[in-house]
């Protein structure tokens, strides 16, 4: 059996020029200057999405910059643009599952 | 400026088969040994492997086992693109003068590691590539009015010049009624819309100009490369209906070439799934954005076979290594005019696009006779 645990949706973000990142980075992509981290704001949109045999699933931005591919089983009939909430964040060993909700 | 030909090719069949990657590169190796005049062990300066393959000292391996003791040995990975990366580096090297030769040999098994970015964490559970192809498909049907029936196209025409493809495969005809009812993988991908992961191992000598001749009366000259890496995750390309990097590495290639898009007369498209071929052509610049798959069904309707003569990922199967030298072998006997049954009309010019990872990098090599 596979054993998630659950994990917060923690970024980095720089402590100069506030460009963000998940997953978390050392340093800053944009000017190398050290990251702090912090809780992301779990409000996104969908940007892109298709469905197979279990579900829709998706590219989700949040705060502007970051994206992930949701899980969207969760929402009936997801629209571009459309609001969602990042409900859970699961992690086995380094494999990640993001599960969105309306 | 040291120029760089290409003077001697090999490939194996591409298969499923559960073979050692060392026999077959050894085997392209052999096969092009054979078609390739006055060539000795000793000729030969450099040997670069292109794989995915966890193999270890690969390039020191198949040297000893073919009895060559090159100055230069080492691994190129890049993923899909390994083996347009791999005859990067050769060129440099020749440019550079640290070589006068290189033999580039890539390979990949059908259960090649490389088909998964592990890395990318940002693809959550969906770390397959027929997830991102899907989010692809689905943004370019939307923006450009496309239907499944038309992008079925792209399968059907890459079989069909894969059964004249004595390397691919696939030697079968299909539909597109059989695309559309082949195994349903997402709304927005069929079975037949991918290409398959295959073992097989392709082989080319390139050298300088002084010594291009001594091997083959048709040497076909590299004078245009572009390279371009945007990042490692998916999510970050900019765009879903273009292959930013390709877009990139194309503009890089042109320039340095000083051709343009107009130029080309027959092309290698990266095809991993059908919505790449348009991308692609959008991408480089062969037709304008949202026009790639009106361009691709202009060609079906006139049988013209200047769009992966060989077959594509699609119709050839796509051994990761291996794939960028196959797309360059091909483009190297349509410009020497020995591609038989598969042969365009006379081309000059001729293009390889070979990418990695949905589009996050990509290469562009320009060949001429």
């Amino acid at each position: 059996m596979e054993q998630f645990v659950d994990e917060e949706f923690i970024i980095s973000e720089c402590t100069k020029c506030k460009k963000i990142h998940w997953p978390s980075l050392k340093y800053c992509q944009n000017c190398l200057n050290a990251n702090t981290i912090r809780k992301g704001n779990n409000k996104g949109k969908i940007i892109e999405f298709s469905k197979n045999d279990i579900g829709y699933f998706g590219i989700v931005e949040f705060e502007g910059h970051i994206r992930m591919i949701c899980n969207l089983n969760q929402i009936k009939n997801p629209k571009i643009n459309q609001e969602v909430i990042l409900k859970r964040i699961k992690k086995n060993n380094a494999n990640y599952s993001f599960e969105v909700s309306s | 400026m040291n120029n760089v030909s290409i003077v001697g090719h090999g490939s194996t069949k591409f298969s499923t088969e559960d073979l050692p990657i060392e026999d077959q590169m050894v085997n392209a190796v052999k096969n092009l040994f054979d078609n390739t005049k006055n060539l000795t062990q000793k000729d030969i300066d450099g040997v670069l492997v292109s794989t995915n393959n966890n193999s270890k000292y690969l390039a020191a391996i198949i040297s000893e086992i073919l009895g060559i003791e090159p100055n230069v040995s080492h691994t190129v990975e890049s993923l899909c693109n390994s083996g347009t990366n791999a005859i990067v580096s050769g060129v440099a090297h020749i440019r550079s003068k640290i070589a006068k030769s290189i033999l580039i040999i890539g390979g990949d098994r059908y259960d090649s590691p490389g088909q998964i970015l592990e890395w990318d964490q940002a693809r959550g559970e969906f770390k397959h590539p027929i997830f991102w192809a899907s989010i692809f498909t689905n943004a370019y049907k939307r923006e450009n009015n496309v239907k499944d029936e038309q992008l079925a196209l792209v399968s059907v025409k890459n079989y069909k010049n894969a059964k004249d493809n004595p390397n691919a495969y696939s030697d079968k005809i299909i539909s597109v009624e059989d695309v559309l009812s082949s195994k349903k993988l997402t709304d927005d991908l069929r079975i037949l819309n991918c290409s398959r992961p295959c073992t097989g191992a392709s082989a080319i000598l390139l050298t300088n100009d002084e010594s291009s001749k001594k091997f083959t009366d048709h040497p076909i000259k590299i004078q245009g490369i572009g390279q371009k890496t945007i990042s490692a995750s998916f999510t970050n390309n900019p765009s879903l209906t273009n292959m930013n990097s390709t877009s990139i590495a194309s503009k890089i290639a042109f320039e340095n070439a000083g051709w343009n898009p107009s130029d080309i007369d027959v092309l290698e498209l990266h095809d991993a799934f059908s919505v790449c071929e348009p991308m692609a052509l959008e991408s480089i610049g062969i037709c304008v954005p949202g026009q790639g798959m009106s361009f691709l069904e202009n060609l079906i309707k006139t049988n013209e076979k200047r769009v992966n003569p060989r077959g594509g990922l699609i119709g050839a199967g796509h051994p990761l290594g291996a794939t960028g030298i196959a797309q360059t072998i091909e483009i190297t006997q349509q410009l020497q005019g020995t591609s038989g049954k598969r042969q365009t009309d006379s081309p000059k010019k001729g293009l390889v696009h070979n990418m990695s990872a949905a589009a996050t990098s990509s290469t562009i090599l320009l060949l001429e006779t």
